[in-house]
């Protein structure tokens, strides 16, 4: 009786130091590597000869720009810039996107009377990146601008965020 | 004894290194995505629409009064004198009238840009010792910089610069019995109006 519950104890020791193991090496692979943003994705400086419809600006991983007539740009824009670092060497790194909220918000003061745009199709190369032999990756990311299609927007910076959620 | 409990540990290692190679690894990071609208740019006028100092004369008639004309081009032609209908109404120029330039800046570059036509305005005394009045008509607009490779493009700097011309007619709105036209001379003031011009793109 006394030696089973003996074993018992020794083997519920075990499982703590397997969790325990766990646990820590999960903490140092974590600590060690990290996501950026070196540039933030920017549809640049733009006007709108209406907003009678949804107008669409895409602006691809490669910085190629493309926009309905309905804009005008005054300074173009250019993808977005994230870099990884600490992770496994030549490692295929899965990107995903999450997005709390497409409608864009001002940056600063709200004001309700200013139409907003929609942020979508944040998108990369591909959906599998590769570390370098340092355990590095550098990749852009691109998406799609919408108008509202109707109101008025009001001279000002409009802002969505994002997380770039990264796993292997 | 104590070479079985080693050889347990080792093992409990080597599972959890197992464990973790299989384990799915996440890591994120925040950013954002932003877009400038700048639909605004400014239009200023950097040189009044002048017609010159001049001599005139209208025709005070009910019906089918007289007019004469000045017309100040917008592309920086000299200035014409036109009188219509017999001699009652005249224009004598005393100093050259100027064109109206404006600046639009802060645009896009290289944009064509819409001017849109100019409503006609009339003059008036503001000191209203004249009550006569003269109408301003056929506003036209001269790009005097320019783009690639439209005429109305905007500089690489996002500017325009355009002149207003129009044509000056005296006052046709006489109060004499018709058939008893009569020559009414201006009062000697400065008559003043105001127009609005619209750029877009």
């Amino acid at each position: 009786m006394k030696k089973n519950f003996l074993k018992h104890l020794l083997s519920f020791h075990y499982y703590l130091l397997i969790l325990l193991v766990f646990l820590l090496c999960k903490s140092f692979v974590s600590q060690a590597a990290t996501v950026n943003e070196i540039k933030s994705l920017s549809f640049g400086t733009i006007a709108l000869k209406d907003n009678n419809a949804s107008y669409v600006m895409n602006i691809a991983f490669s910085g190629q720009i493309s926009a309905d007539s309905a804009f005008v740009i005054i300074d173009a824009g250019h993808p977005a810039l994230w870099e990884l670092n600490g992770f496994p060497q030549h490692t295929p790194i899965n990107v995903t996107f999450i997005v709390p909220d497409i409608q864009t918000k001002l940056a600063g003061a709200s004001d309700p009377s200013t139409s907003q745009f929609t942020i979508t199709q944040h998108h990369t190369f591909g959906p599998i990146i590769t570390t370098d032999a340092l355990g590095n990756a550098l990749f852009n990311v691109g998406a799609t601008l919408t108008t509202s299609g109707s109101g008025f927007y009001k001279d000002a910076t409009y802002l969505s965020h994002m997380t770039v959620m990264v796993s292997y | 004894m104590m070479k079985n409990k080693l050889t347990r540990l080792f093992a409990v290692t080597a599972v959890s290194a197992a464990v973790m190679s299989g384990v799915s690894v996440a890591e994120d990071g925040a950013g954002t995505a932003s877009v400038e609208v700048k639909n605004s740019f400014l239009v200023a006028q950097t040189t009044p629409l002048s017609f010159g100092q001049i001599v005139a004369i209208a025709s005070d008639e009910t019906a089918s009064a007289d007019i004469a004309t000045l017309t100040v081009n917008s592309d920086g032609v000299t200035a014409d004198v036109i009188v219509a209908g017999s001699s009652k109404a005249s224009i004598v120029a005393i100093t050259p009238g100027v064109a109206g330039t404006f600046t639009v800046s802060g645009a896009a570059p290289n944009t064509v840009l819409t001017i849109s036509a100019i409503s006609d305005f009339t003059l008036t005394d503001p000191s209203t010792t004249d009550t006569k009045i003269f109408d301003v008509t056929n506003l036209t607009t001269t790009v005097t910089t320019s783009g690639t490779p439209f005429t109305y493009d905007t500089d690489a700097g996002g500017t325009l610069v355009f002149n207003v011309g129009a044509t000056l007619e005296t006052d046709s709105t006489g109060s004499a019995v018709s058939g008893a036209e009569v020559a009414v001379p201006y009062e000697n003031v400065t008559f003043t109006g105001s127009y609005t011009v619209s750029v877009n793109y």
